[in-house]
């Protein structure tokens, strides 16, 4: 993709720092680096997916995205806005165009409230439409996510629905204000993997056909691949490779990203891989230390990681990895 | 004789809607050193089928008929005692998310000394070099037997684990989803471990995942599960280049790769059924692309329809 295309989502230098433990008798806090320094940009009708492993921020990003927490340093534009510092009318604003869609829908659809209600709450808050639009809306929204006759959904609860189809419902609600931007947090990790096919295609026929732009949160790389145009990579918090999905899994630039790749299991008995081996031990949060964030675990660090953080290079046209040797490689 | 054999084992969960017909006429052996992989989606029995070699099931579970002969000796017959003094020792298991098991105010070594001094009449020192042995075994830091269980990552809990499953050398072990709450690269690391430790100590091993991709690479024989029943059983290379029954071929369509072509994954139609109430006929039929007059009204065999390649489908024939 060349530079004409329109960025809907570009990312500048993103931060975010949680303190823990304040004592009330000293200044002293605990801080966690949850994201530290990214730096990305997605474009229109493009599909963004950001793996990592469990504590990597990847969460923290997409919440930050979606302003349901604000970051501590950088700025996010969406659709030419910095949506970081963004409150009250705006705020509701900004909601109606970026939409979220969470791991577990046993979890995110309230037990108390029918599939109509669910669905239509999003037009009520946005004060869409009057009754009858609303009601077409919900229609046409859960006959889009393959809820099929809408009739029979509209008014059963979340407890008579099965994984599958509660994940529709959720992805119904995010749809129905008709939005440009969906942030999908582990959209399938809690499905079955022959409902999750089934979801992951409705996610890729959606944006053939609305045009949507996704950012595709997951741990999943064999996921990842089949959704993403383009990947992030991100270790604690810090993105340490960007490119094209078959770039990065393809031909990886960062040693994590090797390492992560080579233990990804394959579904065939005669496959073969290479396994990188790592030292099974915890990484401290360093905070703002200055050496790169791999270097406990990397195999190849030379002098120059201990010194300083990498910063990301172009290792190839569109493929970013943040890693002082692989320039070198 | 092989160590484990399974025949027609038939499992109900008593529930206030009704019996729950969770396995149905499962049937498989297993031989000494072999290593099987039981797989299937959520609510399809495999993980009855572990608690039941265990005789672990919870008190609404009914063996409703079948038998599980391990060394020939029928374990359904046993009293609790028998049975309590077989595991670890014969038979051990280690759970989904067993690292949570651990108990947080005892140290992890002292843990495994009670399970080696459960079973054999050892002492202090020697179960301590015991420990030893086994975390050398598993890849851990023989030296961190005294830390308590918030002092190890998850990994290293769950290879602790591992190592208090092998504390009394059992012939078979049970494997239940054993790295489903880790990360990929620490799963991968606690697979490659399972996978040596079988092979070099020569247990037999059940293994149970939802992940077809870590049975492919652990297990020389797969059986695939479906509400309840094991609907085919091969050789792993046979049941991924051979495949026969409908669900296999469809559940291995729906699993996306790192490797190869992007091809669009086929999601399979509809639900499992409800096992309150399942369908007369073949279980899968609802959700079968080809299904025929039969299948709604007849449950297919369980046959052996090549050498070691056992299918239950109506529309697969013997050759």
């Amino acid at each position: 993709m060349g530079e004409k295309d329109e960025i809907l989502v570009d990312v500048k230098g993103l931060t975010k720092i949680y303190t823990l433990k304040r004592n009330i008798f000293s200044r002293s806090a605990e801080f966690v680096t949850a994201v530290y320094d990214a730096n990305f940009q997605i474009e229109d009708g493009e599909i963004f997916g950001l793996v990592g492993e469990s504590g990597s921020g990847k969460t923290t990003c997409g919440r930050i995205l979606s302003r349901l927490e604000k970051p501590t340093g950088g700025q996010i534009f969406i659709e030419g806005v910095d949506i970081s510092h963004l409150s009250g009318r705006e705020l509701k604003e900004f909601r109606k165009n970026v939409q979220m869609i969470f791991q577990d829908p046993y979890e995110s659809l309230n037990p108390r409230m029918t599939v109509y209600d669910t669905v239509v709450e999003p037009l009520e808050v946005q004060g869409i439409g009057d009754y009858e639009e609303r009601e077409y809306r919900v229609w046409k929204a859960l006959k889009t996510v393959e809820l099929y006759p809408p009739g029979d959904y509209l008014f059963r609860f979340p407890h008579e629905l099965s994984g599958g189809q509660r994940q529709r419902v959720a992805i119904a609600r995010a749809l129905v204000v008709e939005p440009d931007f969906v942030i999908a947090d582990e959209p399938v990790s809690m499905l079955d993997a022959s409902i999750r096919a089934g979801i992951l295609n409705l996610l890729l026929d959606l944006r053939g056909r609305f045009g949507l732009t996704y950012l595709f949160i997951t741990h999943d790389v064999a996921v990842a691949r089949y959704v993403c145009d383009r990947m992030g990579v991100i270790f604690k918090g810090k993105l340490v490779e960007l490119g094209k999905t078959e770039q990065v899994i393809g031909e990886p630039y960062h040693p994590y990203t090797k390492a992560l790749l080579s233990a990804v299991p394959i579904p065939d008995p005669r496959a073969k891989r290479e396994r990188v081996r790592l030292e099974d031990q915890e990484i401290p949060d360093k905070g703002f230390d200055k050496s790169c964030i791999y270097l406990p675990r990397c195999a190849a660090s030379g002098r120059i990681c201990r010194r300083e953080s990498p910063e990301m290079i172009e290792v190839e046209e569109d493929h970013y990895a943040a890693c002082h040797l692989s320039t070198e490689m | 004789m092989s160590l484990l054999e399974i025949k027609n084992l038939t499992l109900h969960y008593e529930t206030t809607k009704g019996m729950v017909q969770a396995v149905d006429k499962v049937s498989f052996s297993l031989d000494r050193g072999d290593s099987m992989g039981l797989v299937g989606e959520s609510g399809c029995g495999k993980s009855s089928v572990a608690m039941a070699i265990m005789k672990l099931m919870p008190s609404n579970a009914e063996v409703i008929g079948g038998e599980i002969l391990f060394k020939g000796e029928n374990l359904l017959f046993k009293d609790d005692e028998e049975i309590r003094g077989m595991r670890w020792k014969e038979i051990s298991m280690v759970f989904q998310a067993a690292m949570n098991a651990l108990n947080p105010v005892i140290s992890v070594g002292d843990q495994i000394i009670e399970a080696i001094q459960a079973h054999n009449e050892v002492s202090e020192a020697e179960a301590w070099e015991k420990v030893k042995e086994l975390y050398r075994l598993v890849g851990l830091d023989p030296g961190r037997g005294k830390s308590y269980p918030h002092e190890y990552s998850g990994g290293m809990k769950q290879r602790a684990i591992i190592a208090m499953s092998l504390a009394c050398s059992p012939d078979l072990i049970i494997a239940d989803e054993p790295t489903t709450a880790l990360d990929v690269i620490v799963q991968d690391q606690i697979i490659q471990e399972i996978v040596e430790l079988q092979k070099r100590l020569d247990m037999a091993m059940v293994y149970i995942s939802h992940d077809i991709s870590v049975i492919a690479e652990t297990c020389s024989r797969i059986g695939v599960m479906y509400a309840g029943k094991i609907v085919e059983y091969a050789d792993s290379d046979s049941l991924f280049y051979n495949t026969l029954h409908p669900y296999t071929k469809a559940l291995l369509s729906s699993y996306p790769s790192i490797r190869g072509k992007v091809k669009r994954l086929n999601p399979i139609p509809g639900e499992p059924p409800n096992l309150l109430n399942p369908p007369g006929g073949c279980r899968f039929c609802p959700r079968c692309p080809g299904k025929e007059g039969i299948c709604e009204n007849q449950d297919p065999e369980f046959l052996e329809v090549k050498t070691g390649h056992f299918v239950a489908c109506h529309l697969v024939k013997p050759t």
